[in-house]
């Protein structure tokens, strides 16, 4: 029962993992590296850079890559993301219920003015943790940074033409 | 039909959005930002902020849950539906092909090449996201301290951003409480102009809580004094 054991494997993983997808990969690494010996280490390491370089939450990425191959089915590959994210669907529709019910709550309002702050520092996190060698490898780099913030600041251009038109600038001086 | 209609397009915004997610989750902040808040105008950029916050409080990929609760928003569970299965379709397919077929995707020089140039354009579309984020949020002054402080402590100390939601859920309520006994111990004249003077200090510290809380006492006479601030919020949200 492969396929139950693997829906149930990526259910838990969408149940524990708190702040996305980057938190998860050292827990699908535990399950399907080292408890079920599905993957090798170095099959794992490709997939988590395939998910990287492919569009789409990192979560359902590996999810569908490892699916597919664990059980080399289409229908493996559709139970593992579905299994990752069921739960988070679950939960966040339940607390969307309880939000609208309760968004006039004092207690909530309360709260909610303790998180923004907090949510502008978690992004900017998310920005500094990718501020690193990988992403700025040379001079370039910096200089598609400072243009691309322009472009999508001042110029307000739309995120989805700034990614189309750096891929080709891309492909063009590298 | 017109109903099929708006289920297609909330299908076909997430769908988008999902292929031009590149490198996670937060990536997807700009462009629902840009698709849902500014182009669609679904949900105000403030409760845009709060719905980021639900997102990470909750397990599991953001992008799939701040789809879901946008579709929530939109239209119950049918909404959810649809926006969920837009956010996550064009990845299953995408790796589905690549598992599939096009396993050496990664050694492919032209798309290593294009990544190159998009992963420092991704940052600074993040950035981007953050001012704009630190706007809506109306934080003053010295309250910048906060997300600055967060943002060093889990990129750098790797703290668990967990353990900053459960403080800032308490934390906010410690404030409020703090502030509504402060105003009740202060001068009589709260909703008199007097009042609203001080209420107008506090707000340089912390943006829109007071507006939030006593909106209605509130908003009756600060017409002349701070209509400015109020409609700074209101106005950003309508363009």
């Amino acid at each position: 029962m492969i396929y139950l054991r693997l829906f149930l494997i990526f259910f838990k993983i969408g149940l524990f993992s708190f702040g996305g997808g980057y938190a998860m990969l050292p827990l699908i690494q535990a399950e399907v590296v080292d408890i079920n010996n599905w993957l090798k280490i170095s099959e794992f390491t490709d997939i988590v850079a395939i998910s990287q370089i492919t569009p789409g939450p990192i979560a359902i990425n590996s999810a569908t890559y490892i699916g597919y191959t664990v059980t080399n089915s289409i229908f493996g590959s559709a139970l593992a993301p579905l299994g990752v994210t069921l739960p988070s669907i679950i939960i966040m529709l339940v607390i969307g219920n309880y939000f609208f019910k309760f968004q006039d709550n004092k207690y909530v309002t309360n709260a909610f003015v303790g998180l923004r702050p907090t949510v502008v520092g978690l992004v900017l996190a998310a920005m500094l943790l990718l501020i690193n060698k990988e992403t700025f490898i040379d001079y370039y780099s910096v200089i598609l940074f400072v243009l691309a913030f322009i472009a999508t600041y001042k110029f307000k251009i739309h995120p989805i033409l700034l990614t189309l038109i750096a891929g080709i600038i891309g492909y063009i001086i590298y | 039909m017109t109903i099929v209609k708006k289920y297609l397009e909330m299908f076909w915004v997430f769908f988008k959005i999902g292929v031009f997610t590149i490198g996670g989750g937060f990536t997807m902040i700009p462009l629902i930002e840009a698709e849902v808040v500014e182009n669609k105008k679904w949900i105000k950029k403030e409760e845009f902020v709060d719905t980021l916050a639900l997102a990470q409080s909750s397990p599991g990929s953001i992008a799939v849950n701040i789809a879901v609760f946008i579709g929530f928003k939109i239209d119950r569970y049918k909404g959810a539906f649809f926006t969920a299965m837009g956010a996550i379709l064009p990845s299953f397919l995408i790796l589905l092909f690549i598992a599939m077929f096009f396993r050496e995707i990664k050694n492919l020089r032209a798309v290593e090449n294009a990544f190159k140039a998009i992963r420092p354009a991704v940052v600074a579309l993040i950035a981007a996201s953050v001012i704009s984020l630190s706007k809506s949020s109306k934080l003053k002054g010295k309250a910048y301290i906060i997300p600055i402080a967060i943002a060093l402590c889990v990129a750098f100390l790797k703290v668990t951003p967990i353990l900053f939601i459960i403080l800032a859920a308490i934390g906010g309520n410690l404030y409020m409480h703090w502030n509504e006994n402060n105003q009740s111990n202060g001068d009589d004249n709260v909703n008199s102009n007097k009042g609203v003077c001080h209420n107008n200090k506090i707000d340089g510290l912390y943006g829109d809580k007071i507006k939030n809380d006593n909106r209605d006492d509130y908003e009756s006479n600060n017409e002349e004094l701070s209509s400015g601030d109020t409609d700074s919020g209101k106005g950003e949200n309508g363009r």
